[in-house]
């Protein structure tokens, strides 16, 4: 059998060892389950207008005015009701008692803490503003028109790019979130299954049949086809979410730039070149682990978070010099590409350079790795030093 | 010209300060059970890691002529692999643990699939074949890993290990089939402990201790050109005086096996009826029988001379 099929063989078989279709219709019947939820939560909250009822001692001193809509319901009191109205807080009966001291001064007495605090406070701020207003006697027109915004119109060029919405930025940090997801998710896999094959000493049964080149070749398409598969059923799972919502009326909408083809396969090319990128990187550190519950290399699983962290700044501003940059380095580019994508243009060239780069550094990491795994995964009972490593790297 | 199937010459291998393997040469011919002997540590593994290209010698060269043209490696679909410490993933089928290592080995898909419900059903695993390996016993799981070794049916296979974990019954089992498979064409190494099942199976035998050779040959070979005792036990009726038995013609040593049967190793070149005639002169034989030496005692006589002889080296 020639050895590109090996390595397609050895890469079905990684594929299938963690793809498993009952997984991935659970985490989609999930996703739905958990929309629907959501959203019927948010309907029976939306439903429950009971009214705040708040006793007002000394209203004539800070006329309050609730605009319509408001939960709460203010009820006038005499000051002589003081005691009463109280005893009723106490026995929790009215939500609370306001005692207007001056038009400086207020205290509230309540039976448990008011999730309606800061919306009073603003009222009670309004109309304090309202009587100082008055009492400097300066005529409502003229305080209006000198509090009145600057009016600013922005005009975009017709060649312009159309300004980003919100639901843009959401669906830039979705993609952020759902590559490092998958850049996770085969990062842990592959970890799993080396030093698993490492521990189970399935590693000599085969290095004698296949070389560890082959081996690893497999391994890294078949995890990467994995964390892809898994990308697909969140992202399949993120759109069924979004549109569960917006029938029940959410008003959510998904941007075009997820759903146009070119930047589609642009965002499916970028995640697999990282997927693979990481996955190479991961092959060979997982090779050089002896016992991953004591090994301190289990933290460089962490690693991918740095791009991430970069990735996010995408979200304030995607071009930037250090965001053009970062979408050229392979190992930032998965990350922060996929956000400018989103929010801005990305021009085609810089597409092309950022995934030449990208496959240009999974070959030269898939000879390295290769080299690291092969002495790697036959050392047993200690793990080689980082001087060790290199001595292999250089080798290449 | 006739190659052996494989050359191994004076192949060595060293880690940190031990020498696991020390100029060792050994050549397999095509169709033979050729076993590696040798106690935990003598270099077995290591020997076999070699011939697998798993490890490198540092100096020697190991040579293979599986089809008759000489050549530094063996093809994956010539050779077979039973590892000493067993290599299959546990939360994974039988059924598709073999599979994928027919399929690594070169077989197509369905070739391995049958060739797997064959294995399966001659070991009586037919009805486990879709059961998850560690739900199997020890002894069934050496099985599998056995079946994983001979199942693209190599033209050679290295066993190293492959009675551990069997009980008598399976143990009497493998034997049979490693007899056939070598009926069938398929040339074995074995490497292992138990050397008396080796030595009803092997045609040829080495003996390595300290990755050095100790003894080569057929079992008969191995026989004649070691100096190790011949056994006479005698059951004795009445009193005997232990005391004078070293003292009987040609007694090395003697050990009381029961009440009144005593087993006694006679020096090599030693006369046997010289012995009889002294011990009938002193004893009232009841029963008389005479034994081989066993390759384990061999084994032990030869480490034992190594090692007095690189004493007086060391001494001299």
């Amino acid at each position: 059998m020639k050895s590109r099929n090996m390595a397609y063989e050895i890469a079905r078989w990684e594929f299938q060892r963690w793809f498993k279709w009952k997984d991935q219709i659970v985490t989609v019947a999930i996703s739905l389950a958990l929309s629907l939820a959501i959203w019927g939560g948010m309907a029976l909250l939306a439903s429950d207008d009971t009214a705040v009822k708040l006793s007002v001692i000394g209203q004539e001193l800070l006329p309050l005015k609730i605009p319509t809509g408001s939960k709460l319901e203010l009820q006038a009191a005499e000051r002589k009701d003081e005691e009463r109205l109280r005893e009723l807080v106490g026995r929790d009966e009215i939500a609370g008692l306001l005692i207007i001291k001056s038009v400086d001064e207020a205290e509230l007495l309540v039976y448990k803490e008011p999730f309606w605090k800061s919306e009073l406070e603003q009222r009670l701020t309004e109309a304090r503003i309202q009587v100082k207003i008055q009492e400097l006697r300066i005529p409502s027109e003229q305080l209006a028109e000198a509090l009145r915004p600057m009016t600013l119109s922005t005009a975009i060029h017709q060649q312009g790019q159309a300004p980003t919405s919100t639901a843009e930025k959401i669906a830039a940090g979705l993609v952020i979130s759902v590559m490092l997801l998958g850049i996770f998710v085969g990062a842990a896999y592959q970890f799993v299954a080396i030093t698993g094959e490492k521990q189970l000493r399935v590693t000599e049964m085969i290095v004698s049949a296949v070389t560890p080149q082959q081996w690893i070749d497999g391994k890294i398409l078949g995890v990467s086809a994995y964390a892809l598969a898994f990308t697909f059923t969140t992202t399949a799972s993120i759109f069924l979410f979004v549109l569960v919502s917006q029938a029940l009326g959410s008003g959510w909408t998904i941007p075009l730039e997820v759903t146009n083809p070119s930047n589609l396969l642009a965002l499916i090319l970028v995640a697999l070149g990282g997927y693979l990128l990481w996955n190479t990187i991961f092959a060979a550190i997982s090779a050089t682990v002896n016992d991953p519950n004591t090994s301190a290399r289990g933290s460089l699983l962490l690693a991918p978070f740095v791009p991430v962290a970069f990735a996010v700044f995408a979200l304030k501003n995607p071009d930037t010099i250090a965001m053009r940059v970062f979408s050229f380095i392979p190992l930032t580019s998965p990350a922060v590409l996929p956000a400018r994508l989103v929010l801005t243009e990305v021009a085609w060239w810089e597409v092309a350079v950022a995934l030449l780069l990208l496959g240009l550094s999974i070959w030269f990491f898939r000879s390295a790795s290769g080299k690291i795994f092969r002495l790697g995964m036959l050392m047993h009972g200690k793990e080689p030093s980082c001087k060790e490593i290199w001595r292999w790297v250089r080798e290449v | 010209m006739n190659h052996p199937l494989l050359e191994v010459t004076s192949i060595e291998k060293e880690f940190e300060s031990i020498k696991a393997v020390d100029r060792l040469s050994f050549h397999v011919q095509a169709g033979e059970i050729f076993a590696l002997l040798g106690p935990n540590g003598a270099g077995k593994t290591t020997v076999v890691r070699m011939l697998l290209r798993i490890l490198h010698p540092d100096r020697g060269t190991i040579r293979y002529a599986i089809n008759g043209t000489p050549r530094d490696k063996a093809l994956p679909h010539e050779i077979g692999y039973l590892p000493e410490e067993r290599g299959l993933y546990r939360e994974i089928s039988v059924y598709k643990n073999l599979t994928y290592m027919g399929i690594l080995r070169g077989m197509p898909r369905e070739e391995a699939g049958r060739a797997v419900d064959e294995w399966l059903a001659r070991l009586d695993l037919r009805e486990r074949k879709n059961e998850k390996l560690d739900q199997l016993s020890k002894g069934n799981q050496q099985k599998v890993q056995f079946i994983a070794s001979i199942l693209h049916r190599p033209k050679f296979a290295i066993l190293d290990e492959p009675f551990s974990g069997l009980d008598p019954v399976n143990q009497e089992f493998f034997l049979d089939i490693i007899r056939e498979l070598r009926s069938s064409g398929m040339t074995i190494l074995l490497s292992a402990h138990q050397m008396d099942l080796v030595q009803r199976l092997a045609d040829r035998v080495l003996l390595l201790h300290r990755g050095r050779s100790v003894l080569e040959g057929t079992i008969a070979q191995v026989r004649a050109s070691s100096s190790a005792f011949k056994k006479v036990v005698l059951k004795v009726e009445g009193a005997a005086d232990g005391a004078r038995f070293e003292r009987f013609a040609g007694v090395d040593h003697f050990e009381t096996l029961a009440d009144g049967e005593y087993a006694f190793s006679l020096r090599q070149g030693a006369s046997m009826s010289s012995f009889l005639a002294a011990a009938a002169a002193h004893l009232n034989i009841s029963d008389i029988r005479s034994e081989d030496s066993s390759l384990h005692e061999i084994f032990l006589h030869a480490i034992n001379n190594e090692r007095l002889q690189s004493e007086e080296e060391k001494s001299a």
